[in-house]
């Protein structure tokens, strides 16, 4: 076991594990057009959720969004850049789907990561995480002691669930799913702990700053 | 608005922006160029990284029907021998690198490129590498008489024949690290300009949105 998990780990230093930017001509049209759809219908329903209130923040998370994946951070002997999807969807709600897209919409058309074709495909992939995230980290989030844990646990899980549903893709599309989550979860791993830690933090110093954006009133949910 | 709101989430960006910001890991770029009977080339990420142990296959750019298949060593090149069947033909070819996790790059190689190369006869077949000498006679002489089996050669038609390969070889020779610069250069790093640029976008986008909602608030 820990053999294997060396040997993934050593196999993951020769590449690049990428989630959000899965290449145009990888993927099978059932999975594109699947993708497409998905990412319409969160989209549709986030851009209905948000408000005049609210632009202002799915926009500054998008920006963060489109930033982040620029981070690169030098641990280990792999290499990774930050994601924020879960930082995204906890705040955002519905909201996340309008944000990432159009983050991931214009690193496609601006440096050519990802694509225009695979869109959908890659912004579901990051949303539908950040999306469950929210919800299942909301009840802990409003009680101050399990908040913390809560954060945490959302910054990685998303990163999680996004390796797991970018492997789906890629296997959907014969690449095999099970080798691809293997190492995409492997190679993720510190990218998952890194963060839970911010989105922890931030978290703190959001309920620090303006709570009401959190739990009292969550921005892109009209309550 | 409220500013209140957003400035928490603003502070997070400015850090972020404060952050060594590279591109590495999101794009993978092929190059590659012939070589005498080989496609040779390298296979990188984006921030110059070599992407090891990556399957590469020739394609016919038009029908995508895969021709050669390879794999890059551990500094990312690779070669691949140019078949026979694609020397009489001389499709267009598109290069593919797919590291079977979402990162995929191509390049194209026009048939013009390698329009000088010969089909190897069969004794240099196997052989891959820069021929020697002495095969390169055998090579000469086979295909200027490739149904005899008489070893006569003819001596003028026989030098120009070597002449023009080993003067086709050093030019590749020369050429090759400029082909590389070049191909580097057309590769566009995101500058700190190109991601203000974004975030320029996205805020401009809210602006819009906020302005259509506020007309339509008017309106009703």
């Amino acid at each position: 076991m820990i053999e294997s998990v060396k040997k993934v780990i050593l196999q993951s230093t020769d590449k690049y594990y990428n989630l959000m930017h899965i290449s145009e001509g990888v993927l099978a049209a059932p999975v594109l057009i699947s993708g497409g759809v998905f990412a319409a219908v969160g989209t549709v329903i986030g851009l209905r959720k948000i408000d005049q209130d609210n632009i202002m923040p799915v926009a500054l998370l998008s920006s963060t969004f489109f930033v982040a994946s620029l981070v690169h951070v030098p641990i280990g002997p792999g290499s990774v850049h930050l994601i924020l999807n879960g930082l995204v969807g906890l705040i955002l709600g519905w909201g996340c789907f309008p944000a990432i897209l159009i983050a991931l919409f214009l690193q496609a058309i601006f440096f050519q990561f990802g694509g225009l074709i695979v869109l959908g495909v890659n912004t579901t992939t990051m949303a539908l995480p950040a999306l469950c995230c929210h919800y299942l980290a909301r009840r802990w989030l409003e009680n101050p002691r399990t908040r913390p844990a809560a954060a945490f646990s959302a910054g990685l899980l998303s990163i999680l669930f996004s390796a797991l549903l970018t492997s789906l893709a890629l296997g959907l599309s014969d690449m095999g799913f099970l080798a691809t989550a293997k190492l995409l979860v492997i190679a993720h791993l510190p990218v998952m702990v890194i963060e839970g830690f911010i989105t922890m933090f931030v978290v703190s110093f959001i309920t620090k700053v303006q709570p009401e954006i959190l739990h009292l009133q969550p921005v892109a949910i009209r309550s | 608005m409220n500013t209140q709101k957003t400035s928490p989430i603003l502070f997070l960006l400015c850090i972020l922006l404060l952050l060594p910001v590279s591109a590495s890991a999101h794009k993978m770029t092929v190059f590659a160029w012939t070589s005498g009977n080989q496609i040779q080339g390298e296979v990188k990420f984006s921030g110059g990284r070599r992407a090891k142990h990556v399957p590469v296959e020739a394609q016919d750019a038009t029908s995508h029907a895969v021709l050669l298949t390879g794999e890059t060593n551990d500094n990312g090149e690779f070669t691949l021998a140019l078949s026979a069947a694609i020397l009489e033909k001389k499709p267009d070819l598109l290069i593919v690198a797919n590291g079977g996790d979402g990162h995929r790059g191509e390049w194209p190689l026009n048939a013009k490129e390698y329009v000088a190369a010969e089909i190897p006869s069969a004794s240099t077949a196997a052989d891959t590498t820069i021929t020697a000498p002495a095969s390169q006679e055998e090579t000469a002489a086979e295909s200027l008489s490739p149904s005899s089996d008489s070893t006569v050669q003819e001596p003028a038609a026989f030098d120009s024949r070597i002449l023009r390969q080993i003067v086709s070889e050093e030019i590749n020779r020369a050429v090759t690290p400029i082909r590389k610069t070049l191909a580097e250069e057309s590769e566009h790093e995101p500058s700190f300009q190109d991601i203000l640029g974004g975030i320029g976008w996205i805020i401009g986008m809210a602006g819009l949105a906020a302005w259509l909602q506020s007309r339509k608030k008017k309106q009703s």
